[in-house]
């Protein structure tokens, strides 16, 4: 078992965990000069430090403030970064289009490339153990978690800071996402609808979450399992043989299957994320799928793809300490195809128990992490 | 902890010096729709190994994938700059699949669906060093009786990519390809092992992801029992790569 010592969120529209457990909100409708039309709300901008390197990726500055708000980091943790792709923010595109045959202006937005936000972040925190990025789109903030377990687990280090970000919400980011025709059309601010017959899409969010994990017993609550696989099949689609997605949330559950009360679902409020994730909890839960109570987040919080995996990992751990579920707000019309127990609209008391946080990536990457109070 | 290599093969956009048994010369110059060049390189390798389960865990360490920025060229504006007044008309002029060639996670992604992968992955981008940690994870693998796939690659010695490297570089020549290792606990043709150093080099230095893998090729064609030769990142972190032949 490795325990959660402390974490830190940074979530859309500046929303508290507590806010989450009230069914809050963070989406708003974006300002007519918007630079870019989606017809779709986002959620509320997120305010950054000024604490800046030069050009720094707004990413970085949501990891930092994640970092802060999780209090004391030790200098000899490890340090894994989940952090997806840089190359939709704004001032790297704007400033790369112009100068991108002038070696000495391109210098300019270096800290965007390589390893420069984790060798930031490990300077500003003086962290002297290992430090790693990766990136599994929106399964980055899991897969760093699961690496720095499996540091824990092999006595690579004793302790370790996770931290996954992602700021997204951009004209670049949102135009990017609009013409593959991933984000909702609908321009209502409930349009982020998890599991509902309405559902069109995802709504773009942003955020950051930081977690401290130690080997042994978490004051917040622990990591009992993980699990990851590939589709294989294609990079945004869900395949119809879900096989490799339910050997990810087997792994993650182990023997532990039959005390999971709550799963977070990856719920992005896709037509086929949606509806493949409810074909999933039947195969792996069999007779007591429609009994385990599900939520997503992201009708809340919007889409916050890099950080989304993390957020949700530490809000189902939180759930299963409070021993409640927080709600899939503006899930007013049932689906068919949908015919879980899922959490609409309200709260709902948990039985104790373990809770399953899933993620399913562009690109086919299936993470699913369990955790206890 | 060293690791049995089993099969190693590299595919290039120029020769290497040493005999031609474990890489391919295959310079490739059009990206397709939806692959990146360094996903076709690392797409090539792959294809010239032999793996013994689709449950292989992937393990990539990708370096720049190729040059992306001509792709948002139709939406710029008549200054040539992007986000000029009408950015939001111009903006449905970037296709649609610049998303996932962008993605820095494109080449476990394309060899995933490419050869049908479904294991376990984790992807590293533009990571020089970072290939020391992944230990912990590529052991945990092992355990759970999987193999794993090691997969390096880059595509970064052309426009933007070629200009951000260009003062930190030693030679004008970029090296550019894919390299596939295939990771056991069994013997094979040899062990690899890696050191980490947080102690800073003196002179901070980016070397490409690539550079690791090139060099294993060139220690095992060499047929030398025991190499081994240091990389730094650009802020000066070092790697340490061990070969020592079966």
């Amino acid at each position: 078992m490795i325990g959660v010592q402390a974490y830190g969120l940074c979530l859309p529209g500046g929303l508290s965990i507590d806010d989450l457990f009230m069914g809050q909100s963070a989406l708003v409708r974006l300002p007519d000069d918007y630079p870019v039309v989606i017809g779709a709300p986002v959620t509320e901008s997120l305010p950054t430090l000024d604490k800046c390197f030069g050009i720094q990726p707004r990413a970085a500055q949501l990891a930092l403030s994640a970092v802060e708000r999780l209090g004391d980091v030790p200098a000899d943790c490890g340090l894994v970064l989940g952090m997806s792709s840089l190359f939709s923010e704004p001032e790297y595109l704007a400033h790369a289009m112009v100068h991108r045959n002038d070696c000495q202006r391109m210098s300019e937005v270096l800290g965007f490339g390589g390893d420069h936000v984790l060798h930031e972040l490990a300077d500003t925190w003086r962290i002297t153990g290992p430090r790693l990025r990766v990136d599994s789109a929106c399964a980055s903030g899991a897969d760093a978690l699961i690496v720095a377990c499996e540091w824990i687990r092999h006595d690579y280090v004793d302790r370790c800071l996770v931290v996954a970000s992602a700021a997204m919400l951009n004209p670049i980011g949102l135009a990017v996402f609009k013409n593959l025709k991933a984000l909702s059309t609908d321009d209502d601010l409930g349009a982020s609808r998890p599991f509902d017959r309405r559902r069109k899409g995802f709504v773009m969010g942003e955020g950051a979450a930081a977690v401290l994990l130690e080997r042994g017993q978490g004051a917040c609550f622990s990591v009992q399992g993980w699990g990851q696989s590939m589709n294989g099949y294609k990079f945004t689609d869900m395949p119809e043989d879900l096989s490799a997605m339910s050997d990810a949330v087997r792994q993650a559950m182990g023997m532990g299957l039959d005390q999971v009360t709550y799963v977070s679902a990856h719920g992005t409020g896709t037509p086929s994320n949606d509806r493949a994730e409810t074909m999933l909890h039947r195969l792996v839960f069999g007779k007591r799928a429609i009994h385990v109570p599900i939520s997503a987040i992201k009708s809340m919080t919007g889409h916050c793809l890099g950080a989304s995996s993390l957020i949700e990992i530490v809000v189902a751990g939180e759930s299963v300490k409070r021993q409640m579920a927080p709600p899939t707000i503006n899930l007013d019309v049932p689906d068919p195809a949908c015919d879980l127990n899922y959490v609409a609209r309200h709260a709902i008391p948990l039985n104790p128990g373990f809770a399953l946080s899933q993620s399913f990536a562009f690109g086919g990457h299936n993470v699913a992490v369990m955790v206890s109070p | 902890m060293r690791l049995a290599v089993r099969a190693v093969h590299g595919v290039f956009n120029r020769e290497l010096s040493c005999a031609t048994e474990y890489w391919t010369h295959r310079p490739l110059e059009s990206e397709s729709r939806d692959r990146s060049l360094a996903a076709q390189y690392a797409h090539l390798a792959v294809s010239r190994l032999t793996l013994p389960s689709k449950d292989v865990a992937l393990l990539c360490l990708s370096g720049a994938s190729g040059a992306f920025l001509k792709r948002f060229d139709a939406a710029c504006g008549p200054g040539g700059g992007l986000f000029e007044q009408g950015f939001s008309e111009r903006a449905r002029r970037i296709h649609p699949f610049t998303l996932l060639w962008a993605l820095q996670n494109q080449v476990p992604a394309a060899l995933s669906i490419d050869f049908a992968l479904k294991g376990p992955c984790l992807n590293l981008f533009e990571s020089s060093t970072g290939l020391a940690h992944t230990y912990p994870w590529i052991q945990s693998q092992f355990g759970s009786g999987r193999t794993v796939l090691l997969v390096l690659c880059a595509a970064g010695d052309r426009d933007e990519e070629r200009t951000k490297v260009a003062r930190m570089r030693a030679s004008e020549e970029g090296l550019e390809g894919a390299v596939a290792i295939h990771l056991s606990p069994e013997p094979g043709l040899g062990w690899l092992s890696t050191g980490h150093h947080p102690v800073l080099s003196p002179r901070p230095f980016r070397e490409p992801v690539l550079a690791a893998g090139e060099a294993l090729i060139e220690f095992v064609t060499s047929g030398i029992s025991h190499a081994s030769c240091t990389f730094a990142d650009d802020v000066g972190r070092c790697l340490t790569l061990n070969w020592e032949a079966a």
